[in-house]
């Protein structure tokens, strides 16, 4: 089903060594602490993704920027210590001011840390529905977007591009696709996370993710992908990888965009599959019981308790249609 | 397969869950398909204000001189039951039903009353959800409100209160009036507080759970209102052993206690996380023995809400 990354075992040990530094570090950024990353992987990191385009990467969470010669565009800050750490790196390679921040959805995890950036004069953009949702779960450090929108938005800096595409909720209601142009990569943050697409979500329980949608959102991104010849996409966190060594390294930050339509065959699958179950009658609650969960063992992450909690999710959708 | 069979699995089923923390062994051994708790039926709980219970699914209606209000039609195969109920009743049609939330398991099957001229009521957010999911057994809202409305029937009221995101993003609380009482919908179970019915807290928006408490309780006190009336049923173990149904209704209070353990389970989380405890383990960091007293405690399922509760620390949501 999925890539080969080496064994199962391996596999599920990696993304769970992932998994650990993410629900450490998500926390730790709340709190504006140093980063941590599994050991061998370094705290942060600068990569180039494209032209004057770069990944930022602040511990298990990734963002990205554009420099050009009339400022920089910047996408989600992560936290304050996080953007205080990139406008350092930004420092490094352009005098110029950063003239936008790009929030990928509202959750607090990625969107909060602006405030460095917008006492530069940046103005905050993000979709309308985010505005809402801040306003009602505020955090200190999460600023309100001052320019919102529908569907579709462009900004233009320079000689760069980043088109904004909104396709219905899917994890949160308001999170985009950013495609920054000349470099024509998608920016896709925690519905998939590069070079895995057939893999497990990072939180199997799916917390303010909208299930219904999930299938035709990567209908959309593909759709998108394949009409303007996307060939590489990047992510919101830090994917772990096998290195050379046999140790646990950073993934590169720009991963295959075929993974968008893995991983929207893995959910299409494996709703399906739910789906059969439940409408044989199988209550909601039982069918992760009654599934054959290990019919799902080459997922990358596969772990047969959070497979078992995310299918018993997934039972709730069709229970309940949501 | 029949809807009337599918409920039959999942009266079954869901009775088993319900029942796993005292009488888990015995459940399992109990033939498969059958209703343990007896048949559906109504009980009255008010004046003129009646409790249907099927398999592990509770509603609420009111009987008044020009016809029936009607809370959540719980799918197809129950609103035949619960039509039946009725008819037992009163010879009056169901004028209203008002959906408690969205969700297809509690607001299918409104169209066998609709097609005798009822109309469905719901709050405005039920009627955005149910366009996004649209479901064949889901008719769609015919009135919709945003904080406070009040179907009035026969002299008589079910007044609607929308107190924000809880278990879904259009749950309401209804009051029979005159009454006492108020049904609330998955998040509160009577008789006693306890955990959630569903561990995952599918649809649960968590940010606003302590806050909805607070202001069913601001209510609640402010109208007159001392009991509450649940949609799901809760059981126990009889004197005899056997699996015995409690009452569909509780005081008041239970709302208190039900706030009470969020309050406490966040703040025990977020504890947790300050120590250093990963999200995705921090039940696992939390003192689990002063949860025991809440009805419906399993290790497991306080381990999977308490990394539930983590994600609104990390996300806001």
């Amino acid at each position: 089903m999925g890539t080969n990354w080496g064994s199962a075992t391996l596999r599920a040990a990696i993304f769970f060594l992932a998994i650990f530094a993410l629900s450490l570090g998500s926390y730790d950024l709340a709190l504006a602490a140093p980063p941590r990353t599994p050991p061998g992987i370094a705290p942060t990191s600068v990569e180039p993704i494209g032209k004057d385009l770069y990944s930022y990467r602040w511990g298990p969470y990734r963002t990205m920027f554009a420099v050009t010669g009339e400022g920089v565009i910047v996408a989600d800050p992560l936290s304050d210590e996080a953007a205080r750490a990139l406008d350092s790196e930004i420092d490094k390679l352009t005098a110029a001011p950063v003239k936008y921040v790009v929030y990928s959805h509202s959750h607090w995890d990625h969107a909060a840390g602006a405030r460095v950036f917008k006492d530069q004069g940046a103005t905050i953009v993000a979709q309308d529905l985010c505005a809402k949702n801040i306003s009602e779960t505020p955090h200190p450090d999460v600023l309100p977007p001052d320019v919102t929108f529908a569907d579709d938005f462009q900004i233009k800096l320079g000689d760069q591009e980043w088109d904004l595409h909104y396709f219905g909720p899917s994890h949160s209601d308001c999170l985009i696709v950013i495609q920054p142009k000349p470099a024509n990569i998608l920016y896709l943050v925690d519905v998939l996370n590069p070079p895995f697409g057939y893999s497990m979500p990072w939180n199997a329980l799916l917390p303010d993710d909208h299930i219904y949608n999930f299938v035709p959102f990567f209908d959309a991104v593909d759709a998108l992908a394949k009409r303007d010849g996307v060939t590489q996409i990047t992510g919101g966190h830090l994917s772990v990888i096998r290195g050379p060594d046999g140790k646990p390294a950073a993934a590169p930050a720009l991963g295959p965009a075929s993974a968008i339509a893995d991983k929207r065959r893995f959910w299409d699958e494996l709703l399906t599959a739910v789906g059969d179950e439940w409408a044989k009658g199988t209550y909601s609650e039982v069918i992760p019981d009654q599934l054959d969960l290990d019919r799902f063992a080459d997922t990358h992450g596969y772990n047969r308790d959070e497979m078992w909690l995310l299918v018993r999710r997934l039972g709730s959708y069709y229970a309940g249609g949501r | 397969m029949t809807n009337a069979f599918k409920i039959c699995i999942g009266s079954f089923a869901a009775a088993l869950l319900a029942l796993q923390a005292v009488t888990a062994a015995l459940a399992q051994t109990l033939p498969f398909g059958s209703d343990i708790f007896g048949p559906p039926g109504a009980e009255e709980i008010g004046d003129g204000v009646y409790s249907f219970r099927s398999g592990a699914y509770r509603t609420m209606f009111m009987v008044t001189g020009e016809g029936v209000i009607l809370v959540d039609p719980m799918g197809e195969a129950n609103a035949k039951l619960i039509d039946e109920s009725i008819a037992k009743l009163t010879d009056k049609p169901v004028k209203y039903v008002v959906y408690s939330q969205s969700h297809r398991d509690r607001a299918g099957g409104a169209k066998l009353f609709t097609n005798r001229g009822a109309k469905v009521v719901a709050h405005q957010e039920c009627a955005l959800n149910l366009s996004r999911t649209p479901f064949p057994e889901v008719v769609p809202p015919d009135i919709t409100f945003t904080d406070v409305y009040s179907v009035k029937l026969g002299g008589r009221s079910m007044d609607l209160y929308y107190f924000g995101p809880a278990n879904d993003t259009c749950a309401i609380v209804a009051v029979p009036r005159p009454g006492d009482v108020a049904f609330i919908v998955n998040v509160v179970i009577p008789p006693g507080a306890s955990l959630p019915w569903n561990m995952t807290l599918a649809d649960t928006h968590t940010w606003n759970i302590v806050n909805f408490m607070k202001r069913v309780e601001d209510m609640a006190a402010r109208e007159g209102v001392t009991r509450i009336a649940g949609s799901f049923i809760s059981a126990t173990r009889g004197p005899n052993g056997r699996p015995q149904l409690l009452p569909g209704v509780g005081p008041i209070s239970v709302v208190t206690e039900q706030r009470r353990f969020w309050e406490m389970l966040f703040a025990d989380v977020k504890a947790a996380l300050d120590a250093g405890a990963p999200s995705t383990a921090v039940g696992t960091k939390i003192d689990h023995e002063k949860y025991k007293v809440f009805r419906r405690y399993d290790e497991k399922a306080l381990n999977i809400i308490a990394r539930r509760v983590a994600s609104t620390y990390v996300t806001g949501r």
